[in-house]
């Protein structure tokens, strides 16, 4: 159901390579299992694997005790970021299944 | 006196409401992949709210106590859809995230094991990063 959000993401990702930019999805799993979802579903953005929780604990984005296995894991969101390092677009899902509209996505690579 | 001569309603529609109710999740999962069926679930409560106020109304004509029962199942599913969806699934509130002006640096592998670093994506050009909950 996860990696349906990443699938989803395929123009978003375009369109932002056409400004010369790069889509980064990170979550705590195992590389190994990147590799095999990237390949599966040809995604045409990178997993980070951020296993030891460093860059969600800096971001303020630890869930803690998440299901099925009790694992601390990510709360899903979004950071569009311009060369600068500014944050220029944010979401973050209040409940579990929230997810942004792709389009409202385009709409700030768009005005980069 | 009046009520005894009232003729009982039917109780099978009960059924059709206890399918209605019961096939909520079903168009959850099938509509999934539209983000506001998946952020709002609307259309599941539509169809379960239905089910269940039209289930308490065939009860209520029918006068029939497993009719009851059954108008009953599926307000407690309706229940119990509600507080999974809006109550079990809350996520934590930390305002770190909403705090950040500016993206933390960090370097972590990607997919093949090769370091990528935020700051040297930066260099290249804008960076969308998607924190997401794994592979499952």
């Amino acid at each position: 159901m996860c990696v349906t959000e990443l699938v989803q993401l395929h123009d978003v990702a375009e369109a932002l390579k056409s400004k010369g930019g790069r889509t980064l999805a990170i979550c705590v799993d195992d590389p190994k299992d990147s590799k095999r979802v990237v390949e599966k579903h040809q995604l045409n953005l990178s997993i980070l694997a951020d296993q030891n929780h460093e860059v969600i604990q800096k971001y303020g984005l630890v869930k803690p005790g998440a299901p099925p296995d009790a694992k601390d894991i990510t709360v899903p969101a979004h950071v569009l970021i311009d060369p600068s390092g500014r944050i220029v677009w944010r979401y973050k899902s209040k409940l579990v299944q929230d997810r942004p509209d792709p389009a409202e996505i385009r709409k700030a690579i768009d005005a980069l | 006196m009046s009520e005894t001569l009232t003729p009982r309603g039917r109780g099978w529609p009960i059924w059709i409401m206890l399918i209605l109710t019961l096939s909520g999740p079903l168009v959850y999962m099938s509509f999934m992949k539209n983000p506001w069926v998946r952020s709002t679930g609307a259309p599941m409560f539509a169809i379960m709210a239905l089910g269940a106020a039209g289930g308490l109304v065939v009860a209520v004509r029918s006068r029939k106590r497993w009719v009851g029962a059954i108008a009953g199942v599926n307000v407690l599913a309706l229940g119990f859809m509600l507080v999974g969806f809006f109550y079990m699934s809350r996520l934590p509130a930390d305002p770190a995230f909403a705090a950040l002006t500016t993206a933390p640096d960090f370097t972590l592998p990607d997919e093949s094991g090769t370091p990528v670093s935020l700051s040297g994506e930066l260099a290249k050009g804008p960076v969308h990063l998607v924190f997401y909950r794994g592979h499952w």
